[in-house]
């Protein structure tokens, strides 16, 4: 693909560019990922990415041969981006935590904020995963799952979770909850207040559920049974 | 009788011919978006002519507004089996309070397996509509949204749940559980018998998380506080 590179304007930019293919690739991601937010995975492709980018279509094909594969890189972008977010917390030392040891608010205040800020691209990637026939192979659903499981199984918790059913529950509420708030909430501190019910009311059902769990006798039969 | 019948047929059933346009609507809006779908192409695959369509539906927009509440009375049909819409609950169906636990503990598990099948039965519809009653400026114009929210408020003033949930935030929540799920299932499920256990299975998850939430009564004092502003949060 010499000719592309040739084609490319003479100017610091292109030079720049022209040394540093890995920051090019950036700029074409973070056009997309722009693109995506705005137009959704319809609106997407290659040559309206490249002039966002300001990159000319031969250089962007180098690095994305189909839209396909900027949605690929897109969602892996938003998984590694959750992993930091949402699992980024460290100890006293600075060591990272274990997925099963999260703190649970933090956790729960990381996804809520994670898909107010970027609920196009929160839902691109909630789809990608629950269609992928391997969605483990995805970092941040891995972990996701992962502590769930964790938690699932110790005992801070109560018995009979279904992680599967669960993690897919809350992710779909994490990233669905936008479209909800975007219809509703008219400013900023709206929104804020609108994250805050969220992450309240995930943190209230995880804890204590929606039924008097003493007055369900013949539930506990059966869910045991 | 005159040679043309079918067309007089048509013409004396107006409500049957906007059922089969409706129906083909779903079938266009499901299969390809509502980028995809033209009056035209609807009336085609209802077998109606363009003019009659127009008759019913003068722009696309209006189809699809009237296709998605199509859907939702079929999601009240098929979910609500025998409930009013209204509210009013069906004959011999009981208060949800503890006097009348039992019955109905029995008619929410019910609920819960009639919401997940037919979310997995119509995934891709399912998830239109989902989407559509989340960004409308009044949700509460769906039948179905309404009536799901108000069975939720009934059970929320009921002695029989805790105290102090966010109704609004829990219906949104579960109903985007219940339509989202069956893009997982879609992709690890392979036969109907497989679909209708994962369909089970959310239903459960969902009755235990109701019943439980996740975390024992005991661990949560560890997590009752927000670290930003100390004060307890749940």
């Amino acid at each position: 693909m010499v000719i592309s590179l040739e084609s490319e304007p003479a100017t610091r930019e292109g030079a720049r560019r022209r040394r540093n293919p890995e920051a090019t690739r950036e700029e074409i991601l973070a056009a997309a990922r722009t693109v995506l937010a705005s137009d959704g995975p319809d609106g997407l492709s290659l040559s309206k990415v490249a002039q966002l980018a300001g990159v000319n279509r031969g250089t962007a094909y180098q690095h994305f041969e189909t839209r396909e594969d900027l949605i690929k890189a897109t969602v892996a972008w938003v998984s590694e981006h959750l992993v930091e977010t949402v699992f980024g917390h460290h100890d006293k030392n600075g060591n990272s935590l274990d997925p099963g040891v999260q703190p649970v608010y933090e956790v729960i205040s990381g996804m809520v904020d994670f898909a107010i800020e970027n609920p196009e691209l929160g839902r691109i990637w909630l789809f990608e995963i629950l269609s992928s026939d391997n969605p483990g192979n995805d970092p941040f659903f891995k972990q996701f799952m992962q502590a769930t499981q964790t938690m699932a199984a110790s005992d801070v918790s109560e018995d009979g979770i279904d992680p599967e059913v669960l993690s897919v529950m809350l992710l779909a509420g994490y990233f669905l909850w936008p479209v909800w708030v975007r219809g509703r909430a008219r400013s900023k501190k709206e929104r804020h207040a609108m994250s805050q019910r969220m992450r309240r009311e995930v943190l209230r059902l995880l804890l204590h559920g929606a039924l008097r769990a003493e007055a369900f006798p013949q539930l506990e039969k059966l869910l045991k049974g | 009788m005159s040679p043309i019948q079918p067309r007089q047929r048509r013409r004396r059933d107006p409500e049957s011919t906007r059922v089969s346009i409706l129906e083909a609507a779903k079938t266009i809006l499901a299969r390809d978006g509502a980028e995809g779908l033209s009056v035209s192409s609807v009336a085609k695959l209802a077998g109606v002519n363009r003019g009659t369509a127009y008759q019913h539906f003068q722009v696309k927009e209006d189809l699809i507004r009237a296709t998605l509440d199509w859907v939702s009375h079929q999601l009240l049909d098929a979910v609500f089996d025998g409930w009013d819409s209204d509210g009013a609950r069906p004959e011999g169906f009981p208060k949800p309070d503890l006097e009348h636990l039992p019955d109905v503990f029995n008619s929410m598990t019910d609920f819960n397996v009639r919401l997940a099948e037919y979310a997995i039965d119509n995934p891709d519809i399912g998830r239109i509509w989902l989407y559509d009653v989340l960004s409308r400026k009044n949700p509460k114009e769906d039948v179905f949204y309404k009536r799901f929210e108000l069975a939720m408020k009934e059970m929320a003033a009921s002695d029989a749940t805790v105290q102090d949930m966010d109704i609004e935030v829990l219906a949104v929540l579960m109903l985007t559980g219940y339509f989202l799920w069956p893009v997982w299932v879609r992709s690890h499920a392979r036969t109907k018998k497989e679909r209708k256990v994962m369909a089970e299975r959310f239903a459960g998850e969902v009755m235990r998380l109701a019943m439980h939430g996740v975390f024992r009564p005991e661990s949560s004092a560890l997590l009752r506080k927000d670290p930003k502003t100390k004060r307890a949060i749940a």
